[in-house]
């Protein structure tokens, strides 16, 4: 068997033009299928580090209080029985995050206004958000103060503020009531893609005054698990978990928060429901974009690997028609046609693995440099595609791995019928037809 | 040995083998008997069209015959289905072909080689014995690593008989060895084959080289299909084995 292989590879450097020209457009189709995958990648973390940091935990608890039918607050009342029940559910999870919600609402200056969602933070606590963001003026510790605030540096520009200017924040409560407090800017952060374009932080107690919250109650319980892999494993538990300790539990729904406002309010039901969610969810839109850009790529290259398996296979069957007389010869002497098959498709097979290897590699190099080369990116709204203010690519090893294994299992498979046509070869074919 | 082969390594009895031509039919072998002994060291002789491929195709169990029997080791090809058939050419049958079709990739020893590597049977250390000692006795221990493009034609020719023979088959079916060699070397070839069936091996070649025929002991000629003579060559001294058995 091992022979047959020996033969396989070697006939791949036996026609070298031929194998040339094959390798090269295999190894195009990887390159462009790993670089897509490495800026997806990215992409992706980009959105699991902003959402993150900015909006969500791997898992969120979060939901919704109705005093009465057409009004929602988003409110966990009591929430250290809901943490109790939450950290008992998973041994995933790594720490949980208190945060207050408030809605969009507006955000002031001496210049202009912004429609911001407002969240209250105890920035003493925060340990997500003092680790991920960057404080470009100002300091965290300024923050711990009530009535300060914290805005990212595309906010302050438009807003014309900077530490120690004032803004007015205002804030409708569950009363209908339109209360406004001022505070001061006391830290202003590194933009963190789309999401910090519409987010302030407050500090905690100010929001709760805001919007008139009770201490004992807060936003949104976010948990960070020591993997985000675990999220839907985990959230599932924690759904559980929290229904089965007697809580109204929401139906999980792939869309942030404040999107779920609307059909909450409609709802007839008063009192406590209960929502827990992942990062994914949270981020909503972004997160069905960035997939659909995979399947962009997949469907992409699928295509392109359909072109090539077309010329693998006329190659192939050029190959069959002028190897007859060795092929029959093998077939003489003893060679199945399991073995003649195994030996093109094994062939094929080679020349995609090495090929779509070699593709990878030029497309790490390429993502290499790029990264080092930190490529800016201006347009706001791009910023909020990328989440990041400069292009960044991330090779993910088994990514690459599948990128590879799918090209050379579907140039296998494109090696079938010239295979079988090999097989079919007579043995008859290697005699001279003289006789 | 049954199937009344008696001794005999190939029997074709009454064999005929027609193809389809469009709408006629075209009877390449009609009514053909043939008996060769172990040991013999034939040639099927005759000019192009005459059958003799066809012949060398259906003892080589590389076609079925239409009609009548063709046995080769005691064995009715036939009955056999395209595995055994297959196996009964690894085991049974050797091949040296007119363009050599040796495997351009792999070099001397491994061409050699390759047949054993075929079948289960026989161990790494039996095979390495095996190989040296053909390319010994085919005089290329010299060239053992070199490819076939790197070779000459007398010698990729004697790569092919050393890759006939490796599986000590019964009988080597040899298809107008020497038609693409010089006549010096197409000499030096049949004088390695002779020596090869004074050990034993059954040699059936497919020809219209004079040097050939005089070369064996038996011709069989064979015209339109149908065998013409089956008398004994002009070199009593080929065929030492087959001498033994008549």
């Amino acid at each position: 068997m091992r022979r047959i292989f020996v033969i396989a590879f070697r006939n791949i450097f036996a026609h070298t033009r031929r194998s040339a020209i094959l390798g090269a457009a295999i190894a195009f189709v990887t390159f462009f299928l790993v670089s897509s995958f490495a800026a997806s990648s990215a992409l992706q973390d980009s959105m699991v580090d902003s959402a993150t940091t900015l909006a969500s935990g791997h898992v969120n608890v979060g939901g919704f209080y109705k005093a009465s039918i057409g009004v929602a607050q988003p409110q966990i009342v009591d929430y250290a029985k809901v943490e109790a029940v939450v950290k008992a559910a998973s041994p995933h999870i790594r720490y949980i995050q208190r945060r207050s919600r408030g809605k969009f609402d507006r955000v002031t200056s001496e210049k202009t206004s912004l429609m911001n969602a407002v969240a209250g933070i105890d920035f003493k606590q925060d340990q997500q958000l003092r680790n991920r963001l960057v404080i470009l003026e100002g300091s965290f510790d300024a923050l711990e103060q009530p009535g300060t605030a914290l805005v990212f540096k595309r906010q302050a520009d438009e807003l014309g503020v900077k530490v120690g200017d004032s803004i007015t924040v205002s804030g409708l409560t569950a009363r209908g009531v339109q209360n406004r407090m001022d505070a001061k800017v006391a830290a202003i952060a590194k933009d963190m893609g789309g999401l910090s374009q519409i987010m302030t932080f407050l500090p905690e107690k100010s929001v709760n005054e805001l919007y008139e919250f009770r201490a004992e109650n807060t936003g949104v319980l976010m948990i960070f698990l020591d993997d985000k892999e675990h999220s839907l494993e985990v959230a599932a538990v924690v759904r559980k978990a929290l229904a089965d300790a007697g809580y109204d539990m929401m139906e999980p729904e792939a869309r942030p928060f404040w999107q779920k406002y609307q059909t909450v309010e409609r709802e007839d039901w008063t009192g406590q429901k209960l929502d827990v969610s992942t990062w994914r969810d949270e981020m909503g839109d972004l997160a069905k974009t960035v997939d659909a850009l995979d399947g962009v790529s997949v469907l992409l290259t699928l295509v392109l690997l359909s072109i090539i398996a077309i010329g693998l296979w006329n190659t192939l069957m050029m190959a069959v028609r002028e190897r007859t007389p060795e092929i029959g010869a093998l077939r003489a002497i003893g060679m199945s046609r399991g073995k003649v098959r195994l030996m093109f498709v094994a062939e094929a097979g080679f020349l995609a693995l090495m090929a779509s290897f070699a593709g990878a590699v030029l497309a790490g190099i390429m993502v290499a440099i790029l990264n080092a080369v930190e490529i800016g990116v201006s347009d706001p709204i791009l910023q909020f595609i990328l989440m990041s203010d400069h292009l960044s690519f991330r090779i993910d090893p088994a990514r690459v791995l599948n990128a590879i294994l799918l090209i050379s299992v579907f140039a296998s498979i494109a090696a079938l019928w010239p295979a079988h046509r090999a097989a079919k070869i007579q043995p008859g074919t290697a005699m001279s037809h003289t006789g | 040995m049954g199937n009344g082969a008696g001794d005999a390594v190939v029997v074709l009895e009454a064999v005929t083998k027609d193809y389809p031509l469009g709408k006629t039919t075209v009877h390449a072998v009609r009514g053909v008997d043939i008996r060769l002994e172990r040991g013999e060291f034939a040639v099927l002789a005759g000019p192009s069209g005459s059958g003799k491929t066809t012949v060398l195709n259906l003892i080589g169990c590389v076609d079925v015959a239409t009609s009548g029997k063709v046995i080769i080791a005691g064995r009715d090809t036939k009955l056999l289905k395209e595995s055994e058939r297959t196996r009964l050419r690894l085991e049974t049958l050797g091949f040296i072909f007119q363009s050599f079709n040796l495997i351009p990739v792999l070099d001397l020893y491994q061409n050699v080689e390759f047949p054993l590597l075929l079948r289960k049977d026989i161990d790494k250390a039996e095979r390495k014995r095996r190989v040296l000692e053909l390319v010994e006795r085919v005089g290329l221990t010299g060239q053992m690593k070199q490819r076939p493009g790197e070779l000459s034609g007398g010698q990729r020719q004697r790569v092919a008989i050393a890759r006939a023979l490796v599986t000590r088959p019964a009988i080597v079916l040899a298809d107008e060895p020497t038609a693409n060699l010089d006549s010096a070397t197409g000499q030096s070839i049949l004088e390695l084959m002779r020596q090869m069936n004074r050990d034993g091996t059954t040699f059936l070649f497919s020809t219209h080289d004079p040097v050939v025929m005089a070369a064996a002991r038996r011709v069989i000629r064979i015209a339109d299909g149908k065998i013409a003579d089956q008398g004994f060559g002009a070199n009593p001294s080929a065929g030492a084995a087959a001498a033994h058995a008549h």
